[in-house]
């Protein structure tokens, strides 16, 4: 009897820790889950659209010479509302002033048709400016912010690159704001590999017109020097917009 | 029972030391940065496309001349719906000789052609037999392949046919060669309702009254179209069957009878009378001629077109002071102003999508062609000055309107993209009312 008892009352023991144990693990797996995920959730926007290069109609030098700051592409992140901006090229709050001679250098690249100068400028500055990076490590977080305006003015030639190619006629879409995003990977040379739609737009031929401009658009032009990741993956959205005036 | 405790124990914690390890290891992949770039609104370019001559299979002599008259039909078929800018033939740097019917894609984008078309027939005595190909040279693949048997004669057919194919995978929709536009022609003091096919080839008397005759309406299913003449000496309504006859008279109340449009299930017609004093709009059942009055105004109401679902009309009315577009419902209820721009705007067209409504406004004096939203936002001028446009009419499918354009103090049936690009004369004529499709 008291065998009896002594072996239950070592059998509660037994549960107990293990409940203990299954405690703590919980406890400690929802906290890691926590400190896992929280970043992620503050920075939400990083993960979901990032910045958005839209553009006017007509007049596109005009409104890149208006706009004459060029900025960190991750300080207006927080933004609301991506389509409300997309009349809006670059328009960003920023507490970091671009030097002088990058704003003149996006002006011509959007103006000039030989990219590859600009690449040309591009890779002269940014090893200039990754040499300054390696010398200091206390310039470190500058240069991530650099980095990131460096990876805008990328992508502010390769928008200019795929938009150029992407047509259709007027008039032919049956509603104003037809939509689909294209997922693509941009190797170290520019070549565009791994086309996928995250979102098609349910219009075949509307989707088809974006994987020919991507097509006539490729190659484009190498990643930045200073870039040290094999490839960049990058999403695209394109909007019809069509009647917008 | 303690052994089983500890099991379960250990498995406890294999699996959570799992789940541990899957987080810790996929939350990097899932938290990856990736940035997106937004591209509003392509180029308006129209599809650039290469249509080289065809071959002939065996040896006989193209007699008819049939290997460039293919092309040379594909080309007049797809510019005339604005959609395609057709390059020369004398542009072409393909060597025939030297590809020996492989395409080097090449040499296709290099001269700026999206797009390919290749074709191939053979025939003997009348029979034909045609292939016909469209390739997208930029992602190298063939788009649309079609085979067309028959007699010489269906060849334009044929053509159509391959053309409404090219369109379906190029724009989402087939074109609108099998609809026809009514429209009304003077002659001399009287005037006649005729038809017109979309590419001008065919035209058709409706009316030989020998009066003055006017406003031409289709019936959803095509069969009939409604009209007014003044053949009585009261300008009367009208309802022809196209099949045959000369029309019968429908509605002869004292004064106007004016025809408006059918509703789209071709129940009832809408009329514009002016038996009660002036003119107020009505709904007439076309079988049983029941009427309905829809406006109790004191103003003038006319010009009543229905919506595409059927559930409201627009309409004309001068109840503000100045023709302006007012919408209702399909009983007359809650009516609605629709323009508030322009002191003149009358001739509404209600678009087959619904979301808008064509109507003439006139612009230093001069009547030109705009749309509107249903909401009444977004006026859009199609048409610029120089000459004059009026009434217009949508293609079934929403891409074209029909309009009366006048210069040189004539009036002509005009087709034009719903942009207000690619303006076409298709004959003499006023007041255009487009078909459906005719199957």
């Amino acid at each position: 009897m008291t065998s009896l008892n002594y072996s239950g009352s070592q059998r509660e023991e037994g549960v107990r820790l293990s409940r203990m144990i299954i405690l703590s693990l919980v406890i400690h797996l929802a906290l890691l889950t926590l400190a896992v995920f929280w970043p992620m959730r503050t920075s939400s926007p990083r993960f979901t659209l990032g910045p958005v290069y839209s553009v006017q109609l007509v007049n596109l030098s005009d409104t890149l010479m208006s706009h004459k700051q060029m900025s960190d592409p991750l300080g207006d992140l927080a933004g609301p509302s991506l389509r409300d901006q997309s009349l809006v090229m670059k328009k960003r709050v920023t507490t970091q002033t671009a030097p002088p001679i990058r704003k003149m250098e996006t002006k011509k690249s959007l103006s000039n048709p030989a990219v590859e100068n600009l690449r040309k400028r591009l890779g002269e500055k940014t090893s200039a400016e990754n040499a300054k990076a390696e010398s200091s490590p206390a310039a470190n977080s500058a240069a991530s912010a650099e980095a990131n305006t460096q990876l805008a003015d990328y992508y502010t030639v390769i928008w200019s690159r795929i938009k150029s190619q992407w047509n259709l006629p007027g008039g032919i879409n049956p509603k104003d704001n037809i939509e689909a995003i294209v997922q693509v990977r941009i190797m170290k040379n520019g070549a565009i590999t791994g086309i996928s739609f995250e979102k098609k737009s349910g219009l075949a031929y509307f989707d088809n017109s974006i994987l020919r401009a991507l097509k006539k658009a490729n190659p484009l032009p190498p990643l930045p020097p200073w870039y040290r990741e094999n490839g960049l993956d990058l999403g695209i959205r394109f909007l019809s917009s069509d009647l917008r005036r | 029972m303690m052994m089983f405790s500890r099991t379960t124990m250990k498995s406890t914690i294999v699996s959570f030391s799992a789940i541990f390890l899957l987080i810790t290891f996929l939350a990097p992949c899932q938290g990856a940065a990736k940035d997106y770039i937004d591209i509003d609104a392509p180029n308006f370019q129209k599809f650039p496309i290469a249509i080289t001559g065809f071959t002939k299979a065996g040896t006989d002599s193209d007699k008819e001349g049939l290997a460039a008259w293919f092309p040379d039909n594909l080309s007049k078929y797809l510019e005339m719906t604005g959609y395609f800018n057709i390059l020369p033939r004398k542009a072409f740097i393909e060597d025939p000789a030297r590809s020996q019917g492989n395409i080097n894609f090449g040499d296709w984008t290099t001269i700026g052609a999206d797009y390919l078309v290749k074709g191939h027939f053979s025939g003997q005595g009348r029979d034909l037999s045609v292939e016909m190909r469209l390739y997208d040279t930029v992602r190298g693949v063939l788009m649309r392949e079609k085979k067309y048997t028959g007699k010489t004669t269906d060849r334009k057919d044929m053509v159509i046919q391959f053309v409404n194919e090219i369109l379906l995978v190029l724009t989402g929709e087939r074109g609108v060669f099998n609809t026809q536009i009514a429209y009304v022609q003077k002659q001399g003091k009287n005037s006649e309702i005729r038809t017109i096919t979309f590419d001008g080839s065919a035209q058709k008397q409706v009316t030989s009254y020998r009066s003055l005759t006017l406003a031409p309406r289709w019936s959803p299913d095509g069969k009939r179209i409604s009209f007014t003449s003044y053949r009585d000496g009261n300008p009367d309504f009208y309802i022809a069957n196209l099949q045959g006859g000369a029309g019968k008279k429908v509605s002869s109340y004292p004064g106007l009878n004016l025809s408006g449009a059918w509703s789209p299930d071709g129940r009832k017609v809408l009329l514009t009378l002016s038996k009660d004093g002036n003119q107020e709009i009505y709904a007439m059942d076309s079988a049983s001629g029941y009427l309905q009055r829809l406006t109790y105004d004191h103003a003038i109401d006319v010009s009543p077109v229905w919506s595409p679902d059927g559930k409201r009309i627009a309409f004309v009315s001068s109840r503000s002071g100045s023709p302006q577009i007012y919408t209702m419902e399909s009983d007359g209820k809650n009516v609605k102003r629709l323009t508030h721009e322009g002191n003149y705007n009358t001739s509404p067209s209600w678009s087959p999508k619904g979301d808008k409504i064509a109507y003439e406004s006139t612009v230093g004096g001069v009547f030109q062609i705009f749309t509107i939203s249903t909401d009444g936002t977004n006026p859009q001028q199609l048409t610029s000055q120089g000459r004059e446009n009026k009434h217009p009419s949508w293609s079934p499918d929403g891409r074209y309107l029909a309009i009366t354009s006048k210069s040189g103090g004539t009036d002509r049936i005009a087709v034009m993209n719903v942009n207000g690009t690619n303006i076409r004369v298709l004959c003499e004529g006023s007041n255009p009312a487009w078909s459906q499709y005719f199957q």
